[in-house]
């Protein structure tokens, strides 16, 4: 495994591949809520649109 | 039968998918610019990356939570209940960008301040906001009748809200860790820390519209479902 590599899954803060660890985990972070809450958000639209069709249905 | 609300198209607008189509290309471009084509800070390194993303979080953070107060004195003023709607739709969008705000910034304080917390006032502020943010949720959840939660919590949204100039004023009232505002941010970047605000403005528009819109259809549900009540004539009186 390349030094890079080795710093980068050490999370080694002093040096540029453990500094590139914490960046990837932060974006990381902030693209899985984001696409995370707008499946959610999905999801429950789903589920409401079906209830909205059997209520007018009734 | 007196509708409060609307009925709402079950098709998503048009505006509404470009504005989510909007949000996703700015996503993108921030990335790509924060990420890849901005340089290296001078002292922080590629930790500097963090920025980008962590800034705007919290803005839109504290931008959500005006707009619950402005939602929440519309709502108490007005009585109608569609403000109601879209204060619990700035709250959970809100709580959303706070949490990334917390939870990301501790990330960035590991490598930069050596712990994941410091019981500083801007970090203490956030957490406190983000708190109250959950208290606001489980206020709404205790109140079974919808008009009594929706006023109860709306003044739990004023009480947050008025910390927000708070937090944000917090790193040139106090002493703190926490970088202040008025840090110099060197050119070549400031376009990256531009670009990601816009890019998180749009996501937060595009999501505080859509949850919005599903609380309208959820309303809409649960009025066909159930009579209104009585002597009120459909309307909220406050």
């Amino acid at each position: 495994m390349s030094e890079f590599m080795t710093n980068f899954w050490a999370f080694n803060a002093n040096t540029s591949g453990g500094q590139w660890a914490y960046v990837t985990v932060s974006w990381a972070l902030l693209a899985l809520t984001y696409a995370g809450y707008v499946l959610f958000l999905n999801r429950k639209f789903r589920r409401l649109k079906e209830g909205t069709v059997q209520s007018t249905e009734k | 039968m007196n509708r409060r609300f609307s009925a709402v198209n079950l098709r998503r607008p048009v505006w509404l998918s470009a504005l989510g189509g909007l949000a996703l290309l700015g996503f993108l471009l921030g990335a790509w610019y924060g990420l890849v084509v901005s340089p290296a800070e001078a002292t922080q390194g590629e930790l500097y990356r963090i920025t980008y993303i962590h800034a705007a979080a919290a803005t839109m953070g504290l931008v959500g939570v005006i707009v619950l107060g402005v939602c929440a004195v519309l709502y108490l003023w007005l009585g109608k209940p569609i403000y109601d709607l879209y204060a619990v739709a700035a709250a959970e969008v809100s709580t959303l960008f706070l949490a990334l705000t917390v939870f990301g910034g501790m990330i960035y304080s590991k490598p930069t301040l050596n712990a994941f917390w410091a019981w500083d006032a801007r970090l203490t502020l956030s957490g406190i906001m983000l708190v109250l943010m959950v208290g606001y949720f489980v206020v709404r959840a205790l109140i079974d009748d919808p008009v009594r939660a929706g006023r109860v919590s709306a003044v739990v949204a004023l009480i947050i809200a008025a910390g927000a100039p708070l937090n944000r004023m917090a790193t040139t009232l106090f002493r703190t860790v926490h970088p202040a505002r008025s840090a110099s941010i060197p050119p070549d970047l400031q376009v990256a820390l531009l670009i990601n605000m816009v890019a998180a403005l749009l996501v937060f528009a595009y999501l505080f519209f859509e949850r919005g819109r599903l609380g309208r259809l959820e309303a809409q549900l649960e009025e066909e479902t159930s009579p209104a009540p009585q002597g009120t004539g459909g309307v909220i009186r406050v």
